[in-house]
């Protein structure tokens, strides 16, 4: 096992099997990290609140039931975070929000009772923007760069683990926010099929949007997770009554002989040359794995944005306007939220149910697509992490606000509710790349086979940040 | 999102909609609001301007079944 400084950059693999074999100590993991997070956070800033004191006791009540024998599996023992949307009895769950700032759930989200009851120590709240809408606060910065941004609303999870801050941290995703920050943030983001993550105890942004998943920094720990998160719940009424599958079995089974398709319209229009190149290289090296990869089409991608948008702004509004109606709330929003609240306030119906029926029709076009593939293959993001101090960026000469640049090549898989995963494929200009794969519904497996494949052709994965104290700007 | 070209005679005619909608708003929310607005609507015009299928029907409980 590594010298104690390296523990945090264990893989949740390598720290579970470390733990299991008794090689290191759920206290040992867990002080390490709370070590680190003292060192470093006060410049990444991807911790809300951390609660020291009980993740070590946690992390001792642990270690006293494995030496008992009681070893409950690869979670046992690890800390991880939780994003400030995840509800958790005895501590603040705020999303984001000073709206919230004094909310005490009574109940804690099904994901973390999943979690809880693999023995996982949590470290604390990850930082998130303000009801997974606002795009700057608080400031959360990108551990690869620290004067850039690390990605919208679960940015606090994806930075926590690039930066060695914990081997796993929960995110939620309505138009990509799992698999944005792990792309821009270097690091592996899951959001499974819609239904297949129980969404219960996460506070909603867009009923029909919202997924909740994890970031972590190896494929196999998303696999892990995965496993305990999954299955059916009844609190959540969107939650799929199907079979959990087996994420680990086959998962080193490798890509020969697979089927990966590229759409040819929307992925490929407007993206940095640098961010394109590296993405078409891992297109290569799948090739080289031995997968087969090929064009396929679908015509309504394009049209899309159109239909998210009305969705998840008439949605935000619907569930937040009973404090928008009380003065005292509607003041402690900032400004740039409440003005996209206000907004969706406007959004007529006829647009809304337009964009329920592509929604429809997009489904249909990406489920023909599947005819004749095993998985889809695109870039996660068409652009590397940006300044926080920039709202525009410049894509192939046209400038664009960051926030429609950076959910243009995720969105679908929310309005398809498809699985999607971000793996890390490279570097542009010294910033993490994505490679994001979609599968079939609830077939996570061969979506995390694919990843973990790609993975294991390259050692992308095995990078580390700098050493951000010291470096912001 | 585009940059917002909003006319005073746009934040009037907002003003009123909001008004008999039952949102009324200040003056200053209104001007972010019709800029917020601005900036999405190329993308909800081309949303209004697909064609599809006369017997395509909206999702309206969004679920996600397995496919056969």
């Amino acid at each position: 096992m590594a010298a104690a400084s390296e523990w945090p950059w264990q893989s949740l693999a390598e720290a579970a099997a470390a733990v299991k074999a008794r090689a290191v100590s759920p206290v040992e993991l867990t002080r390490a990290c709370l070590e680190r997070i003292e060192r470093v956070d006060h410049v990444v800033h991807a911790f809300v609140s951390v609660d020291a004191e009980h993740a070590v006791q946690d992390a001792q009540s642990a270690e006293r039931e494995i030496k008992a024998g009681h070893y409950r599996g690869p979670l046992h023992g690890i800390p991880i975070g939780l994003k400030d949307n995840y509800d958790t009895t005895g501590v603040a769950t705020r999303n984001g929000s000073r709206v919230f700032a004094d909310r005490m759930s009574t109940q804690d989200a099904t994901t973390w009772v999943r979690l809880q009851e693999a023995g996982a120590i949590l470290l604390g709240k990850t930082t998130m923007s303000e009801a997974a809408w606002g795009v700057d606060f608080p400031p959360v910065r990108n551990p690869w760069d620290v004067r850039r941004n690390p990605g919208l609303s679960s940015g606090g999870s994806g930075a926590a683990v690039a930066a060695g801050l914990c081997f796993m941290a929960m995110g939620s995703d309505t138009g990509g926010s799992i698999r944005i920050p792990a792309g821009l943030s270097g690091v592996v983001g899951l959001k499974a099929t819609y239904g297949r993550v129980s969404r219960a105890g996460v506070m909603p942004h867009t009923w029909s949007l919202d997924h909740a998943g994890p970031l972590s920094r190896r494929v196999e720990d998303a696999a892990l997770v995965l496993s305990v998160i999954a299955g059916h719940d009844p609190r959540d009424p969107a939650s799929a009554d199907v079979p959990v599958g087996d994420y680990l079995s086959g998962l080193k089974k490798g890509v020969r002989g697979m089927r990966i398709g590229v759409p040819r319209e929307h992925f490929w229009d407007r993206i940095e040359s640098g961010v394109e190149a590296v993405v078409r290289q891992a297109l290569r090296d799948l090739e080289g794995a031995g997968a087969q990869v090929k064009e396929v089409s679908i015509p309504h991608m394009a049209a899309a944005l159109g239909a998210i948008l009305v969705t998840e702004m008439a949605s935000v509004t619907a569930w937040h306007d009973k404090y928008l109606k009380q003065p005292e709330r509607r003041a402690k929003y900032t400004p740039e939220v409440r003005a996209l609240m206000d907004a969706g306030k406007f959004i007529f119906a006829t647009d809304f149910l337009k964009a329920q029926r592509l929604r429809r029709a997009l489904t249909d076009e990406v489920r023909a697509a599947f005819d004749s593939v095993d998985a889809l293959a695109t870039p996660t993001l068409p652009l590397c992490a940006w300044d926080v101090s920039e709202s525009h960026v410049q894509i192939d000469g046209q400038p664009e606000h960051v926030l429609h640049a950076c959910w243009r090549f995720t969105y679908p898989w929310n309005l398809t509710g498809l699985p999607a995963l971000s793996v890390p494929c490279g570097f542009a200009a010294d910033l993490p790349v994505g490679l994001q794969l979609v599968g079939r519904p609830f077939d996570e497996a061969t979506v995390l086979r694919v990843g973990h494949a790609y993975q294991e052709a390259t050692r992308w994965h095995e990078r580390r940040p700098p050493d951000p104290v010291g470096r912001a700007g | 999102m585009s940059e917002p070209r909003t006319r005073d005679g746009d934040r009037e005619g907002l003003a009123a909609v909001a008004h008999l909608a039952g949102y009324p708003l200040s003056a200053a929310d209104l001007a972010q609001v019709a800029s917020i607005l601005e900036g999405i609507m190329e993308d909800v015009r081309k949303l209004r301007a697909l064609d599809l299928p006369d017997d395509l029907e909206p999702i309206l409980t969004f679920r996600v079944e397995p496919w056969a």
